[in-house]
C-alpha cells in the first residue's frame, strides 16, 4: 500500500506539471489548433489522473536516489524488554510508530468520500429542486424545432424536454436519462434553434461522461489544488468547442446569430434576478472570449500532433516518475565502490578471483527486484549507512532471491570494521545459494564496529534480490558494573539503540533506560523535546577494554534545562547513554 | 416574518395549487385540482393548510364554516428563495456539476452585458 501513495503522490505531481505546462502554452496552442482539439487533450490528462498506473520501464529515465530522512522514532520499553525494539534495522522509519504513509491513506480516503458525498449531495438537492419546477413542455413548435433537430443530428434517444423555472440558463441534465431544461422566458425561433442545437450538441459528445471522469480525477486529486484549475480550463473548452460544432463552417451571419441568442438568453436571465449580482470573476471576461471564439472565422488545425504530444507525455512523465520512484527501494549507490573493493580484497575466498567485479552499493529496502548479473558483488547499506552493531549481539538476516535455477554459487556474507582499531574482519554466511526463495542466517556480531553485507554472484545466470532485512537481538552491555555510586549500580537487559545518525528514545522511568551510541563527530546532544515534561539526569560514559567505565559526564535535563551539548569526545567510538529518574520522556540524541 | 423554508414535497405542490388560483382559496379547491387526483383525505388537505398557515405561507380567514385561505408568499418570491439557496451554490460555481448549461448564470452585471452588447454592435457595423 505504500507503494501505491506513492504512486499516486507521483502520478499528481507529474500530471500537475504536464497541465501547468500546458496551461502556460495554452494562448499559443489556441491561435493554431482547435477548441475541440483542445478539449480532447485535456482529456487524455484526466485519464491519467484517474489512472494513476503507468506502464513500468526497465530502466528508469529519471534516476532519482532518495534515503527516507525521517527520523526514527524509537521507543524503548523498561529494561524488561526481552527482544530488543529494533526489530528491523533496515527499516527504522518503519518498524514502530504508524508510518506516514497509512495516514496519508486514511487522510485521502475519506478526502475521497467527503469529497464525493458533497458532490453527491448538492447534486441531489438541485435535480430535486429543478424537478418540483419542471412543466412538460407541451408547445408544438418549440417540440417540433427539438424533433426537427435530433433528425438532422443523427440522435434518436429519448431526450425529455422540461421548462424549469428553477433554473437560470437552458441546460442538459442526466448522465443516463437525459433532461433538457428551458428557464422561463419566451424565446424565439432562432434563439431556441441554437438553444437546443447548443445542449444536443453535448448530448451527442457525451460531455456529461467526460464531466463525470473529470470529477472522478477530481475526487482522486482532491488534495492537489491544481486539479481545480484543470476542470476549469476543461470547463471553458467545453463550451468553446462546443460553440464551435454549433456553428460549424457556417459564415459571420450565423456567428452573429448565434452571438445574439446566447446574450438575448443571459440578458433576458438578468432581468429576471434583479437583486443578485454578483461579479463572479471571469464572469464578463469569460462571456467577451467566448463571443470572440465564435466570431473567428480562421481554420483552425485538428491537433493530431497536440493529442500525441498530450499522450506522450501523459504515459512517458508518469512511466519515468514511476520507474525512478520504484528504484528508490533498492538503489545503486556507487560511490562506495572503491571503499568495498579495499574491503572485499581481503577476503580470502574472493582474492583468488583476481580483479573484483563490483558494481556498487545498494540500500537494502523492501526490494523490488534488484537484478544481479554473473560476476557482480554488491554491498548492502541501511539506508545509506551500514549497521552499527556491538560485540555479542545475535544478528539474523533474512533474504529472498529469486533465480532461474542456473544458480550454484551465490555468496552471502558481511565485513566488519573494528570501531576502535580500524582493522576488519570478513565471513560468508552462505555459500552457494540455490534458487530457494527465502534464507534466513543467525550469527553473533564479533567486534563493536560496522557491518556491510554483501552479495555476490559468481554463478553463470542473473538473479532477482528481492528482499533484505536486518534484525538485532539482545543487548551486549548488561555485563557493566558501576564503579562509582553516581553511576547507575548494575545494567542488566538493557536496550541498545543505534543512535549513530541521531533519532529518540523514550526514558520511562523509575528504573534505568540505557543506551548505546556510535558517534563520528566529537559532540554529542542530549535534548528533551519542547512540550515534554519531566526531569532527571543523563550519564553518558565510554568503555575501554575489559568493560572499564570512564569518561563519565553526567547533567541534570529538567524542564528548564532541555539541552545538553557533551563535547570533547574521541570520534568512532561507542558510547552508552544512561537516563535516570525520567518519567516518560522522549530524548533526542543527535551528534 | 420568519425566515423562509423549504417546503416539503406534499406543502409544495398545494401551493403550486394557491399560487395558479386567484385567492381565496379554499379545501374544496384544493381537494378538486390535487387532492382527489393524490388520492388525498380533506383532513389532509386541512392539515397541510393549517401547516403552512404556520409558516407563514399563508393566512386564514373564516367565512360562516368554511376556511378561506389567501397566499402570503408569492411564486416568484419562493422561487427566488429555493434557486437561491439550492440552486446558485451548485451549478454556478461549480466546474464540476453534472449538467451541461448554455451559459454560467449569473454571473454578469447589467454593466457587463451593455458592454458585450456593444461588442456584438461594432461586429456588426465592421461588416456591414
Amino acid at each position: 500500500m505504500q507503494s501505491f501513495v506513492v504512486t499516486l503522490l507521483t502520478c499528481s505531481i507529474s500530471m500537475s506539471v504536464i497541465s501547468l505546462l500546458y496551461v502556460a502554452i495554452t494562448p499559443l496552442l489556441a491561435r493554431r489548433y482547435s477548441a475541440k482539439s483542445r478539449y480532447y487533450a485535456w482529456l487524455i490528462i484526466v485519464v491519467g489522473l484517474v489512472i494513476p498506473f503507468r506502464p513500468q520501464l526497465s530502466n528508469s529515465v529519471v534516476e532519482i536516489v532518495t534515503t527516507e530522512t525521517a527520523t526514527p522514532a524509537i521507543y524503548v520499553g523498561n529494561g524488561t524488554t526481552a527482544i530488543n525494539p529494533i526489530q528491523n534495522a533496515g527499516f527504522t522509519s518503519t518498524s514502530f510508530s504508524v508510518s506516514w504513509w497509512q495516514i496519508a491513506l486514511i487522510i485521502w480516503l475519506v478526502g475521497v468520500v467527503v469529497f464525493l458525498a458533497y458532490q453527491a449531495v448538492m447534486h441531489y438537492r438541485f435535480i430535486k429542486t429543478s424537478k418540483r419546477w419542471s412543466e412538460v413542455i407541451t408547445n408544438k413548435r418549440d417540440l417540433a424545432l427539438l424533433e426537427g433537430l435530433k433528425s438532422e443530428m443523427g440522435l434518436s434517444n429519448q431526450i425529455d424536454f422540461l421548462q424549469c423555472d428553477s433554473v437560470g440558463s437552458p441546460m442538459l441534465v442526466g448522465v443516463f436519462k437525459p433532461r433538457l431544461l428551458l428557464p422561463k422566458g419566451d424565446f424565439r425561433r432562432d434563439e431556441l434553434y441554437f438553444i437546443l442545437k447548443h445542449e444536443l450538441v453535448h448530448y451527442k459528445r457525451k460531455d456529461l461522461w467526460y464531466k463525470c471522469l473529470v470529477m472522478a480525477a477530481t475526487a482522486i486529486h482532491w488534495f492537489n489544488p491544481i486539479v481545480y484549475l484543470i476542470t476549469r480550463a476543461i470547463d471553458v473548452l467545453c463550451e468553446m468547442s462546443c460553440d464551435d460544432e454549433v456553428i460549424g463552417n457556417t459564415g459571420t451571419d450565423m456567428r452573429l446569430h448565434y452571438s445574439e441568442a446566447i446574450i438575448g438568453v443571459v440578458k433576458y436571465q438578468t432581468r429576471l434576478k434583479t437583486a443578485f449580482s454578483t461579479n463572479f470573476y471571469g464572469g464578463k471576461n469569460g462571456m467577451k472570449k467566448r463571443i470572440f471564439s465564435i466570431m473567428d472565422t480562421g481554420k483552425k488545425r485538428v491537433g493530431v500532433a497536440l493529442l500525441c504530444t498530450v499522450l506522450l507525455l501523459t504515459i512517458g512523465v508518469g512511466a519515468a516518475f514511476a520507474t525512478s520512484s520504484h528504484s528508490n527501494a533498492i538503489s545503486v549507490d556507487t560511490s562506495n565502490v572503491e571503499e568495498i573493493k579495499e574491503l572485499l580484497s581481503g577476503l580470502d575466498e574472493y582474492s583468488a578471483l583476481g580483479e573484483l567485479n563490483v558494481t556498487g552499493a545498494i540500500n537494502a529496502g523492501k526490494g523490488l527486484g534488484y537484478s544481479m548479473n554473473n560476476g557482480e558483488i554488491v554491498c548492502l547499506y541501511n539506508e545509506g549507512y551500514s549497521w552499527m552493531l556491538a560485540e555479542g549481539q545475535e544478528v539474523n538476516v533474512s533474504l529472498e532471491i529469486k533465480g532461474d535455477g542456473t544458480q550454484s554459487a551465490i555468496n552471502v556474507g558481511y565485513i566488519c570494521v573494528d570501531n576502535l582499531t580500524g582493522e576488519y574482519q570478513t565471513a560468508i554466511l552462505a555459500n552457494s545459494l540455490q534458487i530457494v526463495e527465502k534464507y534466513s542466517f543467525d550469527f553473533i556480531a564479533p567486534l563493536d564496529g560496522e557491518y556491510y553485507f554483501f552479495f555476490a554472484n559468481f554463478s553463470a545466470g542473473k538473479f532477482q534480490l528481492n528482499f533484505f532485512e536486518v534484525t538485532i537481538f539482545n543487548s551486549p552491555i548488561d555485563f557493566l558494573v558501576a564503579e562509582d555510586e553516581h553511576i547507575i549500580p548494575v545494567l542488566s537487559g538493557k536496550t541498545y539503540v543505534d543512535l549513530t545518525h541521531g533519532g529518540s528514545v523514550e526514558a520511562d522511568d523509575n528504573n534505568i533506560s540505557v543506551y548505546q551510541l556510535f558517534t563520528n563527530s566529537t559532540e554529542i546532544t542530549v535534548s528533551i523535546p519542547n512540550g515534554e515534561n519531566g526531569s532527571g539526569t543523563i550519564y553518558l560514559y565510554a568503555i575501554d577494554g575489559e568493560n572499564e567505565v570512564n569518561n563519565i559526564l553526567e547533567f541534570a535535563l529538567d524542564s528548564k534545562n532541555t539541552t545538553k551539548t557533551f563535547t570533547g569526545l574521541t570520534s568512532s567510538r561507542n558510547y552508552y547513554i544512561n537516563a535516570v529518574g525520567f518519567d516518560d520522556v522522549r530524548i533526542t540524541v543527535s551528534d | 416574518m420568519e425566515k423562509l423554508q423549504k417546503l416539503p414535497d406534499a406543502e409544495f405542490e398545494v401551493m403550486k395549487v394557491v399560487w395558479t388560483n386567484e385567492p381565496p382559496i379554499t379545501t374544496n379547491l384544493i381537494m378538486e385540482q390535487l387532492g382527489n387526483t393524490k388520492g388525498w383525505k380533506a383532513q389532509t388537505v386541512v392539515t397541510l393548510l393549517l401547516r403552512l398557515v404556520e409558516r407563514g405561507y399563508l393566512s386564514k380567514e373564516r367565512r360562516g364554516r368554511e376556511g378561506l385561505y389567501f397566499p402570503l408568499i408569492g411564486r416568484d418570491e419562493y422561487l427566488q428563495f429555493e434557486t437561491d439557496n439550492f440552486v446558485k451554490q451548485y451549478h454556478d460555481n461549480s466546474f464540476l456539476a453534472l449538467v451541461n448549461t448554455l451559459f454560467k448564470d449569473k454571473n454578469l452585471t447589467d454593466k457587463d452585458i451593455s458592454e458585450i452588447d456593444k461588442l456584438l454592435q461594432k461586429t456588426k457595423e465592421r461588416r456591414d
